[in-house]
This record gives structure tokens, C-alpha cells and sequence, in this order.
């Protein structure tokens, strides 16, 4: 099911993307069981900044949402003000999922009463990060110590006022972030150095070119290589998510990952295994060829 | 103020807890230490704690001040009516289970959403069912849009058993929530939507990092 970088065994620590979240939380019952099927009977670990960068590409979108939808008063008019604006979200991976989603708010009954659609919304809202913490229990520490892969809603009677507070604080965070992205750059820089790793070089962009996911993520490296900035920005964490988890795992840990134009050549160039997992399409083929196979 | 690391839905521990006015207080402390369990040499301690605790209840009772019992009355009989619309939901997808397999379930479960959507209109006036509303809508999404040939008996039964929570329990706590939420997606029910992904092939590197604030 899986194509491995290296050889891994069954038993191995696993250490997830971003994806894999998205696979094992909201997917395709395909994809969740391509990821069981990887992580055989090794362990997942998840680290906070996968959890913070699920917050601020889903969660905070969603919440977005839901205020565009009451502030309108119309989820109709919510739901195209917000798609309008899906082509400049970040990550753009997660664009296509908003537009699952909110076509799935517009199936429920009584889907244009805003009321109960913003109800709706509002739980799913919350219900996520509860599943996110139940269904990955082992947590990978996170080295950039991101402030928002630790937020959460309190474990109390839903209020629409949990959702405001937890977004102003999401917002606090992105104002002056206060975490080790610094730190975390300037060791990943002088690791990779000492180790005699290029990881984004003219040679490795030609060398990829195929992957264009990794030839964007060259693309913000060298601006974060040159950036003046002294202090973190969470602009940076937005756009180059795929490197950090790619560098992030502790020696030992294969990483798990759906995202083919990213990892395979990060995970080559540093080393490290990799499990990914197949396309929705490929692993529809597959099913498809199997029952073929059985039929016949 | 959205960090709640010892009582939030998170597992997590928080570098920085903020102590917010709204938060959760820990777990019971009080009950930790009256449910203590004596030494058996001391088995006294346990009585003692054990008619504090009554005596307690007692007081608090006698003490209430007129605008309490108000409020404890409001509260029983949101509770009585929130009863009533769990009953309500309950048949209705009792009726769904005896047609289970037929070509009547379709309506039956359409029957079911419009009774649960009503239910919104009802469980809004009750600020203190606010959980068991959570439930309604928890049930609401995993019914969703998904295709009623598709849902197996088990599974209506678990929506079934989530919804008599609203019977049977004399107060509809989060906790329920937490444990329907938990038992509906380990009995194979997703309780949202199933999201597809696009690539990053399409995306324009054309922005630019933001200035120093």
C-alpha cells in the first residue's frame, strides 16, 4: 500500500504529517486504512506543530466560516463570500476540503435557517480538535514549541463565545508569536551544514523538478535563508510546513505522509524513511483491481 | 484565554496556562479527598466523611436563597422537557430500527432529521440542556448526508443509545457529550464531513514575507 524511502519495519515509531491527520480524521475510508496498513503494528506519534498547522488550516478556516455565515446572515451568501476567497488560502492543499465541507453543511435539513447552520458549525468546530486529541494520543515533541498546537476549548457546555476566544487568541499568537522557530532554524542550519546536506540547492531544485511541492518549498527556503527577520512570524511556518515536519522527527522515526510532491524528495535528500501513502484514485484502482481479480 | 491545559479538549500540557474566569476547575478536588480511602485501621474516617457529605447536601438545600430554588426549579423542568424531546427523537428512530431494511426507512429517517432540526428550535430556549443540544446535533451531523442503505443496524443503534442519554440521565453533562462523541466515532459513524484534497501544483509563489510590526 505503501512506497517506503527506506525499509521499515512493522514495529516502527511513526511520525505523521499533516495529512495523515487529515487522512485518519476526515477521509476516504481507503486512506485511513492506507495508513493503518503503513503503520502496521509500529506506533504514530504526531507532534504539536502538525496539531497547530491542522489548527491554522482547518480549524481556523471553518471558524472563519461561521462568522462570515453570521455576520451575513445568510449562509448562502457565507458560503460564496468564503469560497471566493479559497484560492488564497494557505496551505492550498485545504481549499478543496472547505468546499467538502460546506457542501456537506448545506446537505443537513434546514441548512439555510443560519441558526442551526451556525450551531452546526460551531460544534463540528470543537469536535475536531476532541477527536484530533483521542484518535492521536502519542505526541512527538514539537522543537519550534508552537504556541498554537497547545490551543484548545475548554471541556465545558458549548458557547459561541468559545469560539471567539480561542480565534483572538490564535490572532494574539500570530501577532508576536513566541516560540523556538528561531532557534529551530538556525540549529537545522548548522546541522545540515555539518552533516554536508544540501537541501535546496540549484542541483537538488533540477535533480526534483518533477515534484513541484518541493520545488515551492525551495522557493520559500532561500527567502527564509535570507530574511532579516530576528524574531519568529508565523508567515514563514504557513508556507514551509512540509520542511519543518520533514526535518522535525527524532533519528529513528519513519515519516508517514500523503503528500507525494513533498516529501518523497525531502525525505531522500535528509535521509530519513518515509512511508507515503497512495492517491485516493490509486488506491481506488487497486480496490477496484482486486475485486476484479476475485470476480473473474 | 484559549488554553486549557489541565480541563480543555486537548490531552495536552500547556507551556503557558492562562487561568480564564470561564475555565474548568481542576477535577473535583473536594470529592478526591472524601473519597480518600481510609487506612483500615481507620475506618471511621470514611463514615465521618461520608455524613459530612449528607449533611452538607442538607445544608445547601435548607440555605438555598429564593432566586436558587428559582433556578433549580427552571432547571428541573428544562430537564422534564428536555426529556420529553429525547423520547420524541427516540421513537423516531425506534421506528427506523423496526423498518430497518425496507424501502420505509428512507422516510423514517427523514422523518428523524426534521424531528431533530425541530429539536434546535426547542433545546435553544434551554440554556441549561446545552449538552444534550451538543448530542442532537452531534447525531444530526453523522446522519449527515450519508446514504440511509449504507447505515447498518449497529449503527442506528448506537444513535439510538446516544439519544437515550436524553431520557435517562437526570442531568446531561458535557461528559456525556465527550463519551457520545467518542462512542459514535469508535462504532464507525463520522461525525462530519469527508473532506477531499486538491494538489499544491496550481499555487503561485508570489507572495512576499510581511514587514517587521
Amino acid at each position: 500500500m505503501t512506497t517506503k524511502n527506506q525499509p521499515t519495519s512493522s514495529t516502527d515509531t511513526h511520525y505523521a504529517d499533516t495529512t495523515v491527520v487529515y487522512y485518519r480524521l476526515h477521509s476516504h475510508s481507503l486512506l485511513k486504512e492506507a495508513v493503518t496498513t503503513a503503520v502496521g503494528k509500529g506506533t504514530l506519534a504526531v507532534s504539536n506543530f502538525v496539531r497547530g498547522e491542522y489548527i491554522r488550516g482547518y480549524v481556523i478556516g471553518l471558524m472563519e466560516l461561521y462568522f462570515v455565515i453570521k455576520e451575513e446572515q445568510s449562509v448562502e451568501n457565507g458560503i460564496h463570500l468564503f469560497n471566493g476567497e479559497m484560492g488564497t488560502r494557505h496551505p492550498r492543499k485545504v481549499a478543496n476540503a472547505f468546499q467538502s465541507a460546506t457542501s456537506w453543511l448545506g446537505s443537513l435539513e434546514d441548512a439555510m435557517d443560519v441558526e442551526k447552520t451556525l450551531r452546526r458549525l460551531g460544534e463540528h468546530i470543537r469536535a475536531t480538535l476532541i477527536l484530533f486529541d483521542m484518535t492521536f494520543i502519542r505526541r512527538a515533541r514539537d522543537p519550534l514549541n508552537c504556541a498554537i498546537g497547545v490551543l484548545s476549548f475548554p471541556s465545558v457546555t458549548y458557547q459561541e463565545n468559545h469560539l471567539l476566544d480561542f480565534y483572538e487568541e490564535y490572532q494574539r499568537i500570530r501577532d508576536d508569536p513566541d516560540c523556538d522557530q528561531c532557534e529551530f532554524r538556525r540549529k537545522q542550519q548548522a546541522k545540515l551544514s555539518e552533516a554536508g546536506i544540501d537541501l535546496y540547492s540549484q542541483i537538488q531544485q533540477q535533480k526534483y523538478e518533477h515534484c513541484k511541492g518541493y520545488v515551492q518549498q525551495i522557493n520559500w527556503i532561500e527567502k527564509a535563508v535570507r530574511s532579516p527577520k530576528s524574531k519568529p512570524t508565523c508567515w514563514y511556518c504557513d508556507r514551509l510546513g512540509d520542511t519543518i515536519i520533514a526535518l522535525s522527527p527524532p533519528d529513528g522515526l519513519t515519516i508517514v505522509s500523503g503528500d507525494s510532491q513533498s516529501f518523497p524528495p525531502l525525505a531522500d535528500i535528509l535521509g530519513k524513511p518515509l512511508a507515503l501513502i497512495p492517491s485516493l484514485n490509486t488506491l481506488k484502482a487497486q480496490r477496484d483491481q482486486t475485486t476484479e481479480h476475485l470476480g473473474s | 484565554m484559549a488554553r486549557f491545559p489541565e480541563t480543555g479538549t486537548s490531552i495536552l500540557s500547556a507551556t503557558k496556562p492562562v487561568q480564564a474566569k470561564w475555565t474548568n476547575p481542576l477535577p473535583d478536588q473536594t470529592r478526591e479527598v472524601e473519597d480518600h480511602m481510609p487506612s483500615v485501621d481507620d475506618q471511621t474516617v470514611a463514615r465521618v466523611n461520608l455524613r459530612e457529605r449528607g449533611d452538607r447536601q442538607i445544608k445547601d438545600h435548607y440555605d438555598a436563597p429564593a432566586e436558587t430554588s428559582n433556578e433549580t426549579g427552571m432547571a428541573l423542568a428544562a430537564a422534564e422537557k428536555r426529556r420529553e424531546i429525547a423520547a420524541r427523537l427516540a421513537k423516531a428512530i425506534g421506528q427506523a430500527l423496526s423498518n430497518f431494511g425496507a424501502v420505509k426507512m428512507a422516510a423514517d429517517l427523514a422523518l428523524l432529521k426534521r424531528e431533530l432540526s425541530q429539536a434546535h428550535d426547542l433545546l435553544r430556549t434551554l440554556p441549561t440542556e446545552g449538552d444534550f443540544f451538543s448530542i442532537v446535533v452531534l447525531v444530526e451531523s453523522a446522519l449527515g448526508n450519508r446514504p440511509w442503505r449504507e447505515i447498518s443496524r449497529q449503527e442506528l443503534q448506537a444513535l439510538k443509545a446516544t439519544l437515550d442519554i436524553g431520557v435517562k440521565e437526570a442531568k446531561v453533562t458535557f461528559d456525556e457529550y465527550n463519551r457520545a462523541l467518542r462512542t459514535l466515532n469508535a462504532s464507525g459513524w463520522k461525525t462530519g464531513p469527508t473532506l477531499e484534497f486538491g494538489n499544491v501544483e496550481d499555487a503561485p509563489d508570489d507572495d512576499e514575507e510581511p514587514a517587521d510590526q
